[in-house]
């Protein structure tokens, strides 16, 4: 069911912090991931959407209805925290069968229904085991099964896979991802994981001292992020400060004068300039038009695998480049299309 | 270590052993031990009538002083735990640790001034000794199941019930009860093996008929020295019996 933020605003006493105009809808299915800097303000969100802090003004609504003072209990939300909070005296199953029992479901109904929710997350065979006996990606799974077993209104995912390692937290992406789309649930997913976001969520919210700064689907934020500050927070990119050239479509940047679309800015106007490394083509392609062609010296050059990272000293500027080619070179092509002009800072 | 462990046990357990040996003897009059073997002195001291009083008078104190510990102790350190501001939980710390903090002759000597007098004529009654009992066992059960609480981060697993739904109440039978179960139970362990051999404040408050054990245990020294062991034996199963009792009561509470 949607959830929506309506102006909301939440101070903390005593502080200039807390976070500012929040207006935020989350449909019913989508999947939202909000990311940030810690102290950004996206717990203090997630706190006001579970019902452990109330807004200073402003409201939040649940499925139409004005959840904004609700206490937590009554709100029908299902929630993984980042702990997970695994009842360590129940078995697995019972921490699932919890939720139902409060419901007053029947014992039995109970224990069936938490171990179909045990199956949808690939645990049934660990249904008797305690808590402390799992490993961190199956209380995850179980944590998941007992945020679900009772159809909630909505999912909350408080930083759910912060304490696993690395290849285990992709995995769970995915399966959090499936989980999600088969309950088809209006989802908050809460993360300093830009990564994490950009794969796993409809939209994404970037908050920054309080506010959002940013909100869209992850390509966007990628593509055309609004500010220098985004455009470095999501991926890796190259961030210079440039001129509009007099000439027309060209900018003014410390690594010499580039074609690109300069769009409304006139002649003169400071950017920044944004580069993304794997836009960058090292080499000279024949069948391209003659220009953004930059010749440099290999200031750094890492392999990391599946990719080479190199950073090309031109001029007084350092561009970093990822590239698939094993290749030396000392030329590179920035495609007119790959470059972004930003507000300057 | 090992040296250290060794005369450690050796001073703990040789006047249990020597208790024990001393009560089954005859004679026990310049020899090292003593000779012959009898019942005659648990015979004596079971048939003694102040004994036997005290004996009741002790089983009675330690039940309620359990009972009133579990009562009061749990929703005390709950109200601790819960309260968010550091000042408050400072100052019920400050406060729950007194009693041990204060020698127990001057909490003695403040009960029978404040309840000797006119208007609070309470002196002598078992109610003020279950009372004094309490107050004075009363911060080691909320010190170890506040420290319990802290250290498994209780409030996590209450807000993770919260968002299932679960009541206050709901959450106090299910998450909080179970979760602290042992720290009550080794708490009241505690508990009842301080109120059984408690005997400053009792002597000095207790009433003629309400004296506990080791109040009317002085009295056996100045006897057969036979008769003083087999009394002091006595305390001894007796705290054995209160300490299982008081495991029975938690047991009930939580359950309960």
């Amino acid at each position: 069911m949607p959830i929506h933020f309506k102006n909301v605003n939440f101070h903390y006493p005593n502080s200039a912090n807390g976070v500012f105009d929040i207006n935020l809808e989350i449909k019913d299915g989508e999947f939202l991931a909000v990311i940030g800097p810690s102290g950004s303000g996206k717990s203090t969100l997630l706190k006001m959407l579970s019902g452990f802090a109330t807004p200073t003004s402003g409201s939040v609504i649940l499925d139409g209805q004005d959840i904004t003072r609700m206490p937590p209990e009554k709100r029908q939300l299902g929630i993984v925290f980042q702990s997970y909070g695994l009842f360590p005296h129940m078995s697995a199953r019972d921490n699932v069968a919890y939720p139902l029992k409060i419901r007053g479901i029947n014992k039995e109904q109970r224990q069936a229904m938490a171990l179909e929710a045990l199956d949808r997350v690939s645990l049934k065979n660990w249904a008797h085991n305690m808590p402390l006996s799992l490993s961190g990606g199956q209380q995850q799974r179980v944590a998941l099964a007992r945020a679900l077993v009772f159809s909630p209104k909505a999912l909350l995912l408080d930083e759910p896979l912060s304490a696993l390692d690395a290849a285990l937290r992709v995995e769970m992406r995915d399966e959090i991802l499936r989980v999600q789309r088969s309950a088809n649930i209006a989802t908050l997913h809460v993360t300093h994981d830009q990564e994490e976001a950009l794969s796993i969520a409809d939209r994404i919210a970037i908050m920054q001292a309080g506010r959002i700064i940013q909100l869209g689907s992850p390509k966007e934020l990628y593509d055309n992020p609004v500010n220098r500050w985004v455009a470095s927070f999501i991926g890796q990119a190259n961030l210079w400060d440039g001129k509009i050239s007099k000439q027309n479509n060209h900018v003014e940047t410390p690594a010499g004068i580039l074609c690109c679309d300069t769009g409304n800015y006139p002649p003169g106007t400071p950017v920044t300039v944004m580069i993304r490394p794997e836009s960058i083509v090292p080499g000279i392609k024949q069948e391209q038009p003659q220009n953004n062609i930059l010749q440099g010296t290999i200031h750094a050059d890492r392999f990391l695998g599946s990719a080479r990272r190199i950073d090309l000293q031109i001029k007084q500027a350092l561009l970093r480049i990822d590239t698939l080619s094993r290749e030396p070179f000392e030329h590179v092509t920035i495609p007119a299309e790959s470059i972004k002009l930003l507000p300057a800072e | 270590m090992l040296i250290i462990a060794i005369l450690y046990l050796v001073f703990l357990f040789t006047p249990i052993a020597l208790l024990l040996l001393g009560s089954f003897g005859e004679t026990w009059s310049n020899t090292i031990l003593p000779v012959g073997f009898t019942w005659q002195w648990f015979e004596q001291v079971i048939n003694d009538p102040s004994f036997r009083r005290a004996f009741w008078s002790s089983i009675q104190v330690v039940i309620a002083t359990c009972i009133l510990n579990i009562l009061i102790g749990i929703p005390l350190a709950y109200a601790i735990y819960a309260s968010a501001r550091r000042g408050v939980q400072l100052a019920a710390k400050i406060m729950a640790l007194l009693p041990i903090a204060v020698p127990d002759l001057v909490l003695g000597f403040g009960f029978i001034l404040v309840f000797s007098s006119d208007t609070l004529p309470w002196l002598g009654s078992i109610w003020l000794l279950i009372a004094a009992h309490v107050i004075l066992t009363i911060p080691y059960t909320v010190n170890t199941i506040l420290a319990d609480m802290q250290q498994q981060r209780l409030h996590q697993y209450e807000q993770v019930a919260a968002t299932l739904s679960a009541s206050f109440w709901t959450r106090m039978k299910d998450i909080v009860l179970p979760l602290i179960g042992t720290s009550i139970f080794s708490s009241m362990l505690m508990v009842a093996a301080l109120s059984i051999g408690e005997f400053q404040i009792s002597n000095l408050i207790a009433g003629f008929l309400s004296r506990t054990y080791p109040v009317v245990l002085l009295q056996a020294f100045y006897g057969a020295t036979g008769f003083a062991c087999a009394a002091t034996v006595i305390l001894l199963l007796l705290a054995i019996v209160a300490s299982l009792g008081s495991t029975a009561t938690s047991n009930l509470t939580k359950r309960g």
